[in-house]
């Protein structure tokens, strides 16, 4: 566990980029958020009217927000920060077991973020304006329990794939993520064809549990992924 | 003491291929503990490939590493006493000085946080870029405050002078040399400039083309060859039957460096032929090793062909 709490805190060496760059993020996303609906608002959409809540809850600012900078996040913790860990003495294993401890605290983190938001942004009726960036349809309008597993499983999945892509290169070099991208793009399209028949039937009986399930997946893949990828790759 | 007690490292039959390359061919050598050990040998010799294996960062094809007597691949207990900056070590994006020595400090229970500041001091390590901007020079230096700060007990410099100014390289030998006396401990540094390093070393490993040359003191292989000098024709009938490690003509004068000290009999053989017989420094042999017995090109191959036939007769037109 000692060797396991190494590699979690060098993670958290650098908060900076760990913790304030994806509250900037999220704090940046509210302030456009709240710009454009100030702009509606002057335009003549009346906050009052009943249609105004309903159309405000489909902004999707927030939810699409972090992807990219998870992405990269789990992207460089593997590929620029496996060098270093071993060198400092950090075996693949507790390497590959450390980060994927640190992206579930990095997860929490975010998760914890979004709910206090969440709630200042109901307690004060919308930021006092009828701006809506939390309270909104993707994370659960309103639902605080809907909100927690989007964020924390949505989070984690994406550091784990970033970590996926970021093992892949470390592994095969420039073109191994190239390759793993375009099997991934194949494998969606092909899953839309087969399932396009059934797809009017499958979209309605997605339920918030199968949507967790399915990120729980995919995030167990990429790490059992990333630790294949990982266990004899060679330090460059 | 037994010989494994004795040895940190010990490396049997060990073979490294990249596709149809051997980066290390069936080499077998070990580490003393507690000496300083020069890794010598021209580039591709297979240096860093052998130290990527003992510090677990690579594994080998085939043949057996033991470091403790354990085999280092994922090997915490073994792994965690090691430390190997690389010449082109990645530092994770974004870190400055203060995160790289915050970072080595979690890896290193010995790290010694006083030794780092004083050689950053001396090495005049700026704080604030990045450490991606870092100049060849400065990235040399960082890697040396962490190897030599580190205290792990075994410890791998790779070339870890590139970039150095003269000042900093002095400062790097005057730090290493008092810090081992302080704090023993096994390192191996592999190195090209022989002759400045040489005051360093105890031990020395010569690669060369994955091979392992030599693996002995450093006194020992001071008198490991011999050169003789004189005019062409003489110094070819001197070698005639010996073992020549490298041979340097011009004009009508020869240098060879011959493999193994003079005796009694080589010296009267020299005498007799007119050829003067001087010892060969550390340097001079592993860049003799590395002629694999060839002519050193002092003439180009074909510069008789290109060479204006009045200037190949010595009359400029």
């Amino acid at each position: 566990m000692n060797r396991i709490g190494k590699v979690i805190r060098l993670h958290l060496n650098k908060p900076s980029t760990m913790f304030v760059a994806p509250l900037s993020i999220v704090l940046l996303v509210l302030v456009i958020s709240a710009l454009i609906a100030l702009a509606l608002q002057r335009g003549g959409l009346d906050p009052s009217s009943p249609g105004y809540a309903t159309g405000a809850r489909y902004n999707s600012g927030m939810l699409w927000s972090l992807p990219g900078f998870l992405v990269y996040y789990g992207v460089q913790a593997v590929a620029t920060t496996f060098p270093f860990a071993t060198a400092t003495g950090s075996t693949r294993r507790s390497y590959v077991l450390g980060t994927a401890t640190a992206n579930l605290i990095q997860s929490a983190f975010i998760t914890a973020i979004m709910l206090a938001l969440l709630g200042i942004e109901l307690a004060t009726g919308h930021w006092f304006m009828n701006v809506y960036a939390l309270d909104v349809n993707g994370l659960g309008a309103g639902n605080p329990l809907v909100l927690a597993p989007v964020v924390f499983l949505g989070t984690f999945t994406l550091l784990s794939i970033g970590g996926l892509f970021g093992a892949i290169w470390l592994r095969f070099g420039p073109k191994g993520p190239t390759v793993l991208g375009l099997l991934l793009g194949l494998a969606v399209a092909l899953s839309v064809l087969l399932l396009a028949p059934q797809l009017g039937e499958i979209i309605p009986a997605i339920t918030g549990g199968i949507l967790a399930g399915v990120a729980v997946a995919v995030a167990a893949v990429a790490l059992v992924g990333t630790w294949l990828s990982m266990r004899r790759t060679s330090v460059r | 003491m037994t010989a494994s007690t004795q040895n940190a490292i010990e490396v049997r039959s060990l073979t490294r291929t990249h596709g149809s390359v051997r980066a290390l061919d069936d080499v077998t050598l070990a580490f003393r503990r507690n000496t300083i050990t020069g890794l010598l040998g021209r580039n591709g010799a297979g240096k860093t490939s052998l130290m990527s294996i003992l510090s677990a960062q690579d594994r080998q094809t085939s043949g057996t590493v033991l470091v403790d007597g354990e085999p280092p691949f994922e090997h915490a207990r073994v792994v965690e006493r090691m430390c190997f900056i690389r010449d082109n070590q990645r530092y994770p994006d974004d870190y400055k000085l203060k995160h790289v020595l915050r970072g080595a400090r979690i890896g290193f229970p010995e790290w010694d946080q006083a030794l780092a500041d004083e050689l950053v001091s001396l090495f005049r390590i700026p704080e604030k870029p990045v450490v991606k901007k870092f100049s060849r020079g400065q990235l040399s230096a960082l890697g040396i405050v962490i190897g030599l700060a580190s205290r792990a007990p075994i410890t791998f410099f790779d070339e870890p002078y590139l970039g150095l100014d003269a000042t900093a390289r002095t400062h790097f030998y005057d730090v290493l040399l008092r810090d081992y006396a302080e704090h023993p401990r096994t390192i191996v540094l592999s190195t090209h400039l022989i002759d400045e390093m040489e005051q360093l070393l105890e031990r020395v490993v010569i690669l060369d083309r994955g091979r392992l040359l030599r693996d002995a003191d450093v006194d020992e292989l001071r008198g490991a060859a011999h050169q003789v000098t004189g005019r062409d024709a003489d110094v070819a009938a001197y070698a005639e039957g010996r073992s020549v490690l490298s041979r340097h003509r011009i004009g009508g004068l020869a240098t060879a460096v011959i493999d193994g000290q003079p005796s009694a009999q080589d010296r009267a053989a020299a005498a007799e032929r007119g050829v003067d017989i001087g010892s060969v420094g550390l340097q001079e042999l592993v860049a003799a090793y590395g002629f694999d017995g060839a002519d050193t090109p002092t003439e180009r191959p074909d510069a008789d062909a290109d060479r204006p036939a009045t200037i190949a007769n010595g009359v400029r037109s």
